[in-house]
């Protein structure tokens, strides 16, 4: 047993060895040591999502977890996300579609958003609330973000269909509701 | 975060080894999702973790034709994805799926949702050295109560918040326990104790005890099993009050039943009462009405909290009607 540990970290395909006190979260061993700011502090506490990362592809709370324990695990920041130059689908969707305003929520919730894509390509409205129930947002009133992760999921299948923009003119059911 | 150490037993045997004699020496870490957030809230102060996921055997779930075991390290999400889990124990797949985060339910485990500490703020908040915390008066008794307990509150108001460990009482479940003296099994539900009992901690366990695994038999569960819980705000929220109902029926008649109330007192409430008059009465609307009545009796509201009787009495027939529907 040490105060400090080192281990080689697996971060976005690529293997970063770092000391780092054992008593560190996850959360400040990537922002502080590896210096990928992308992953925000907020209630530090399990109840905000903004810290979000994917820990073999599944979504964690890094403020609540040990960086000591990553050892022989993948871990992916908003920083893996783009595809060499290109944004991610759902990053290019958040920025069409306005999804983000202070941005403090967004990296958590992509990271949320990808992990669902990931294991299911067609989602409806209600599992991808299931998926973002614990990522908090105080900007946008979610129905942007999740009109976001809807588009981005039907560019990455391939389809050419226009964004919901329920946001903007109303759910289609207010507005048969109102003829 | 207050500095630690963090120990790797590689055994059941070498975690025991590893604690210490009080909880201020040693923490067992499972999830961490609520032992990292006491620390930083500076309500536990241990110097080394005892990490309980270098173990070994501790994540699996084994499927017989008696019942399930359960390791003590299964997370919840891997609980409620479970086949055999969704198939013959659906009224905990139901708990779960209320319970936290996604990210929470990843990592978070079983043994950790049954030995987690209570949500009372004034626990939680460190310049307040109420009664759990070894000081002298429980602040939640005459200040902001609106989420604490209706029964059992005259010690310590703080509810229990584990969304588990109810619905696993209903289920019979037994939970192995390893200590310096070796193993033991228990009902869950003796493993709860009440404030009178010790205001300090909510479970039997000493800091050198650990919960290895939970079993539940298959001839203790039946499709007539509910979980019903309400909230302030439908996703990601604490339950305010809960009620569990496991009913083995023949026709249209209860031939045992078992009830558990949570969220509403410092343990998971199992209601034999309760559970006779459905034997005796049968689930018709009568009975029904009596059961509501009787679900309250004894309740001791705080100035904030009088609203959780109405929800004891609803959630409790929406239990019932949703397990005699299968
Ligand atoms: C924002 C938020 C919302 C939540 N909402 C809910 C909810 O609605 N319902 C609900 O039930 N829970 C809820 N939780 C609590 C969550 O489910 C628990 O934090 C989690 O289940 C604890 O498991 P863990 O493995 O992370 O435990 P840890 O944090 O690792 O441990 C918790 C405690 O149990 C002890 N411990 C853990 N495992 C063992 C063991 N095997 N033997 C002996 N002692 C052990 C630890 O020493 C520690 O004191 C919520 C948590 C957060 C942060
Ligand atoms: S910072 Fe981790 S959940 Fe809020
Ligand atoms: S965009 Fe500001 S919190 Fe979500």
């Amino acid at each position: 047993m040490s105060n400090t540990t080192t281990l080689t970290l697996r971060i976005n395909d690529e293997d970063v060895t770092v000391a780092f006190p054992t008593h560190h979260t996850l959360l400040e061993v990537l922002r502080e040591e590896c210096r990928l700011t992308g992953t925000k502090h907020g209630c530090e506490l399990g109840e905000c999502g903004t810290c979000t990362v994917l820990v073999d592809g599944k979504p964690m709370l890094s403020c609540l977890v040990l960086a000591a324990e990553m050892d022989g695990h993948e871990i992916r920041t908003v920083e893996g996300m783009m595809i060499g130059n290109t944004l991610h689908p759902l990053q290019q969707a958040f920025a069409d579609l306005g999804a983000a305003q202070c941005g403090y929520c967004t990296p958590g919730i992509l990271m949320a958003a990808e992990a669902l894509l990931e294991a299911n390509p067609d989602p409806t409205r209600e599992q991808i609330q299931e998926a973002l129930a614990g990522n908090l947002c105080r900007c946008t009133g979610y129905i942007k973000i999740l009109e976001a992760v809807e588009w981005a999921a039907a560019t990455q299948r391939g389809e050419d269909t226009p964004p919901a923009k329920e946001s903007i003119y109303g759910s289609p059911h207010a507005a048969t509701k109102g003829e | 975060m207050r500095r630690f150490q963090v120990a790797m037993p590689k055994s059941v045997p070498g975690a025991v080894a590893a604690s210490g004699d009080d909880f201020d020496e040693t923490k067992f870490l499972a999830g961490g999702t609520d032992l990292l957030a006491e620390i930083k809230d500076h309500t536990q102060f241990p110097d080394v973790l005892v990490n309980l996921k270098s173990i070994p055997g501790l994540k699996e779930i084994k499927v017989s034709d008696s019942g399930v075991e359960i390791g003590a390290l299964v997370t919840l999400s891997e609980l409620a994805s479970h086949k055999e889990i969704k198939r013959s124990w659906p009224a905990l797949v139901e708990a779960i799926g209320h319970a936290a985060s996604p990210q929470i339910r990843n990592v978070g485990t079983v043994g950790g949702n049954l030995c987690q500490r209570v949500r009372c703020w004034y626990y939680r908040h460190d310049e307040y050295p109420c009664l759990k915390k070894g000081g002298q008066i429980c602040y939640a008794q005459q200040g902001e109560n609106e989420y604490h307990s209706v029964f059992g509150n005259r010690i310590c108001a703080a509810p229990h918040p584990s969304s588990t460990a109810p619905v696993l009482i209903a289920y019979g479940a037994q939970v192995e326990i390893h200590g310096p003296e070796g193993a033991r099994t228990i009902d869950l539900e003796d493993f709860f104790h009440s404030p009178e009992d010790d205001v300090t901690q909510e479970n039997i366990l000493t800091s050198k005890e650990v919960v290895t695994k939970i079993t539940l038999d298959r001839a203790n569960t039946s499709k007539h099993s509910a979980y019903c819980e309400a909230r302030e705000r439908d996703a990601f929220d604490w339950s305010l009050c809960g009620a569990t109902v496991n009913l083995q029926m023949d026709g249209d008649s209860v031939k045992r039943a078992r009830v558990v109330l949570s969220a509403i007192a410092p343990t998971p409430v199992r209601r034999k009462d309760l559970e006779k008059v459905l034997v005796e009465s049968g689930v018709g609307s009568g009975a029904l009405e009596k059961i509501a009545k009787l679900s309250i009796r004894g309740a001791r509201p705080l100035e904030q909290n009088e609203y959780k009787l109405t929800l004891v009495k609803a959630m409790l027939k929406r239990a019932i009607l949703k397990a005699v529907k299968g």
